[in-house]
């Protein structure tokens, strides 16, 4: 039966495998001509954002067609939910789909004589529907337009066999025509071994149709009362049954001419409807049928316009120009969502970065790449895309370069000339080219991009600049992806301003932590200083007080002395004399410690210093030899600016310092000068070969009196009051010792600047004013 | 100034215990030799026609052959005062007397008339600054030495003591043979 493809082979007989392979495999169902054409020009200027109405010309000249109402059913029934009638499913299916699916219907050849069958088909279904729905309306029975679709596609399954097998189904026709077979049933059960009816239920059930029609388009050849009155719609049926014998009653008949009796008495009788009821159908229908006929555009038989040659082919083209018409429609409906979907995408990726507080370097890159994307040009090395952010003042941006690397830059750029040249496009949201001048300007920029071929998409929000991207211009940019940009820089820039908002709250709470530091700090110092400063009165006065009798003592002491009778006397009353002199020096430094003198800069050579500080220890030292001390002070070293009494003291107590440590071992005492190039200052250390200090000495080594016993530390205060002098002249000190390998005491002083520029100038103007 | 040839009429009072217009007067009616600078009106008086005056008038002539050097010393504390009288006074080369006041200060500097004043200057009544200018200011006692001695070492305040007519200053506690150099330095030198 099917040949090696699978295909049908006519001439056999068909088995229920073959038929539903049939019915499967079988097209949408063919139209007339003059259908499409009509059709098309109902169509022509539509949009396709048009609903369909029930009372709209197209949906009644839809479910005027067995095929077309087939075919929307089929499609409502298959993807957009129940439809029951032809009115429903072009309400239920978009109206594009509809002209698409009119318009692009099949056709029927109008060769050898088929004209005249088809019109005679046509004709006998609408009758049937015609006729159905009256006795529906009349009778109450079931929907007018129900019954109208049950009539019109009762006998779909002979259409599908014409279709499917033409050959075999003309010659059932040629049999049913002679009469030989009995009616067409019969003539079909023995030639395709199959009735139409049942492939009509196939056919309705594989697509999706109502119970109703089903069911009609199955029983409604039954003879009268052969219908159980169980089945759900069989007052439907019956009235169907008798619509389709009064068809034939009034001649319009299927393809055969079949001949009565009819049955119509039967019928009615069984359907319960009047004989009053029945006349007023007769003499109605004609009319009815007429009108549906004249929608149809099959008007009158003999109408030349149904055989006429070119007929297929005008429908044809018609139908074509409305199908590229609407092709053309929803082309440009399919552009405007594809830039929404993109936009959509973009911002969708946006709001993903913002989660987790990302940082608004991380956000501007994931910004540069949604508009690289959106303008279609990738990021690349040669042709990065940047981003920028501005601050709310405007005056700094934060910009980002993005080169489809992973790793990116920023920097922070002055905003100023740049946005000046853009404040033009601060209320419109426009691409721009940036002249190539103005990114040059911007400080940074010009080394991250090749300005002249660049887009400017600003980022506003509320109509102000809040940030922008920077995208390479491609060759000739459509419109296409002008749109998305514009679109996606929307988006874009409320994301931006949420990410600034809160940079700009993370570095408020910063801010003010940090000022809170600062308050907490400066009331610290502000109560020291007060501490040290009543210290410094105490420390004044007690001075005074304590001077005098030390004087007394010292005095007395050295007056006993120049009357003493034995050296051990004499010896004796020195000693006294001197321990009251070393106690008054110990006030004169705790005093000093207290409340230094302020500092008199002036600029000071350092080597010069340096000589002062060693002759200065050598006079008041209390050894009579001491280890020399070795000064290296560099050319190169500028003078320092500081107090010179103070500086010199600190390093005469330094060296004092050195000399004790050494003791009496001997080593060596070394004064380095030299510019530290890192500080920008002059550093001067003393250092000596002594047996250095551990950790913990060393921890204490600038408190005042620490009482550790420890070499290198002559006095309680020298190196504390060595601390002071060396603040006081905005410099710092710091210690490296290590037990057994010595001590090196760093002084860093700033520079003196150079205060002479005008020297040349001068002497000019000296020259000149004589 | 005992070792001097040429006295000026100050001087000269101050070796006579006279006052200045005595001396002038005397020198411009003639009882007193002496001659003028030229081109100008200050008086000078020759050494012998000093003592040629003092003898004629009975005025004792130790102060003028003496060079014991007399010094007042000003301070609050008595037993530094003590100190200084036993420092000095037991010196043959010094002449002690003290005040520990301002105001007895000026009133022996009048009477006393030193060579020198050893000066506290944290005085209870006055500040040793005004000592200093009074005495400083003062025509007649302006050739006096001020030597400052004090606990603390303030170097504004001392600036300002210079200002003021201060010669020197010592620190306490001292050295007494340093101090008694100083003085004798200052007021010889």
């Amino acid at each position: 039966m099917n040949d090696k493809a699978g295909n049908i082979n006519e001439g056999g007989r068909l088995g229920l495998r073959q038929l539903d392979l049939m019915i499967r495999q079988l097209p949408p169902l063919p139209t007339l001509p003059c259908v499409v054409l009509r059709a098309a020009e109902l169509i022509k200027g539509r949009d396709i954002s048009d609903r369909l109405t029930a009372a709209d010309p197209l949906t009644r000249l839809i479910a005027s067609d067995v095929s077309l109402s087939a075919a929307l059913l089929r499609r409502a029934n298959a993807e957009y939910g129940k439809a029951e009638t032809p009115e429903q499913a072009v309400q239920a299916v978009p109206t594009g789909c509809v002209y698409s699916a009119v318009l692009k219907a099949p056709m029927l050849a109008a060769g050898n004589g088929a004209a005249g069958e088809h019109k005679a088909f046509w004709t006998h279904s609408v009758a049937v529907a015609c006729a159905g729905a009256m006795l529906a309306e009349q009778t109450s029975a079931a929907g007018a337009d129900v019954a109208f679709a049950c009539g019109l596609l009762q006998d779909i399954g002979q259409l599908a066999l014409w279709q499917s097998v033409p050959k075999s189904y003309q010659r059932v026709l040629e049999a049913a025509a002679d009469g030989r077979g009995g009616d067409i049933r019969q003539c079909e059960h023995q030639i395709l071994g199959i009735d139409h009816p049942t492939v009509g239920r196939r056919l309705a059930e594989h697509w999706g149709f109502s119970r109703s029609i089903q069911d009609s388009i199955w029983l409604s050849h039954q003879p009268a009362g052969g219908v159980s009155a169980t089945l759900g719609d069989s007052r439907l049926i019956t009235l169907l049954s008798l619509a389709d014998s009064l068809a034939h009653e009034l001649g319009y008949s299927t393809l055969a001419g079949a001949s009565g009796p009819w049955g119509i008495e039967e019928r009615a009788d069984a359907a319960g409807v009047s004989r009053d009821v029945l006349d007023r159908v007769r003499k109605a229908l004609p009319e009815q049928v007429a009108r549906r006929l004249e929608l149809l555009g099959l008007n009158g038989s003999g109408n030349p316009g149904i055989a006429m040659p070119g007929l297929m082919g005008t429908a044809l083209s018609r139908a074509n120009a409305e199908l590229g018409r609407l092709n053309d429609i929803l082309l440009q409906r399919l552009e405007q969502t594809t830039v929404r979907a993109d936009a959509f995408d973009q911002a969708r990726r946006i709001s993903g970065a913002l989660r987790g507080g990302a940082a608004l370097c991380d956000v501007l890159v994931a910004v540069a790449e949604a508009m690289a994307w959106a303008c279609r040009q990738p990021p690349s090395a040669a042709w990065p895309v940047v981003a920028y952010s501005l601050d709310r003042a405007g005056d700094e941006m934060l910009a980002v370069c993005c080169d489809g690397s992973p790793r990116w830059r920023w920097q922070s750029v002055a905003a100023g000339d740049w946005l000046a040249a853009m404040s033009p496009t601060r209320q419109v949201p426009q691409a721009l080219q940036i002249p190539a001048m103005s990114c040059v300007d911007v400080r940074g920029f010009d080394e991250w991009i090749d300005a002249t071929r660049y887009l400017h998409y600003p980022l506003l929000c509320q109509g102000v600049l809040v940030g922008g991207v920077l995208v390479r211009a491609a060759e000739a940019p459509d419109a296409l992806v002008a749109a998305t940009a514009a679109l996606t820089a929307e988006a874009l820039s409320d994301s931006l301003v949420l990410v600034q908002a809160r940079e700009r709250a993370v570095q408020m709470n910063e801010e003010f932590a940090r000022s809170g530091e600062a308050v907490a700090a400066r009331r610290d110092a502000v109560a020291q200083a007060q501490a040290m400063a009543a210290v410094g009165e105490m420390a004044g006065g007690a001075a005074h007080e304590m001077n005098n009798p030390l004087a007394i003592v010292s005095g007395r002491a050295q007056l006993m002395r120049s009357a003493a009778t034995s050296d051990a006397e004499r010896q004796t009353w020195q000693l006294i004399a001197d321990q009251a002199q070393r106690i008054s020096d110990i006030i004169s430094n705790l005093m000093e410690y207290a409340r230094p003198e302020p500092a008199k800069p002036e600029a000071i050579d350092v080597r010069a210093l340096a000589a002062e500080a060693v002759r200065e220890f050598s006079s008041v030292a209390t050894q009579a030899a001491h280890p020399l001390v070795d000064i290296h002070v560099g050319d190169d070293v500028p003078a320092v600016l500081a107090d010179r009494q103070q500086i010199r003291r600190v390093l005469t107590e330094l060296i004092a310092n050195a000399v004790t440590a050494l003791g009496d071992s001997g080593g060596t005492i070394t004064l380095t000068g030299r510019l530290d190039e890192v500080r920008d200052a002059v550093l001067v250390s003393v250092s000596d070969s002594g047996p250095g200090m551990d950790e913990a000495t060393l921890q204490h080594v600038f408190t005042p009196f620490f009482s550790l016993q420890a070499a290198g530390r002559r006095r309680g205060l020298g190196l504390p009051l060595a601390r002071r002098y060396v603040e006081n002249n905005r410099g710092q000190i710091f210690i490296r010792s290590r037990k057994g390998q010595g001590t090196a005491v760093y002084v860093q002083l700033p520079k003196a600047e150079q205060a002479n520029h005008g020297n040349g100038d001068t002497t000019q103007n000296g020259a000149g004013g004589r | 100034m005992r070792h001097k040839a040429v006295f000026t009429t100050g001087e000269a009072a101050d070796v006579c215990k006279l006052s200045q217009q005595t001396i002038i007067r005397c020198f411009d009616s003639g009882q007193l030799q002496g001659f003028r600078v030229p081109g100008s009106k200050f008086r000078r008086i020759p050494r012998q026609a000093l003592i040629d005056f003092m003898k004629a008038n009975n005025i004792p002539l130790d102060s003028l052959e003496s060079d014991i050097i007399r010094v007042l010393v000003v301070d609050d504390e008595e037993a530094i005062l003590d100190l200084f009288r036993e420092v000095l006074g037991n010196d043959g080369r010094f002449e002690v007397k003290t005040a520990s006041t301002g105001y007895d200060a000026g009133v022996l500097t009048q009477q006393f008339r030193p060579d020198l004043v050893v000066l506290d200057y944290m005085l209870p009544d006055v500040n040793g600054n005004v000592v200093c200018r009074t005495i400083h200011e003062n025509p007649d006692l302006e050739h006096i030495r001020i030597l400052i001695i004090s606990g603390v070492v303030n170097p504004a305040e001392l600036e300002k003591l210079k200002e003021a007519g201060a010669d020197d200053f010592v620190k306490k506690p001292f050295d007494i043979d340093q101090v008694r150099q100083r003085i004798i330095s200052l007021v010889r030198g």
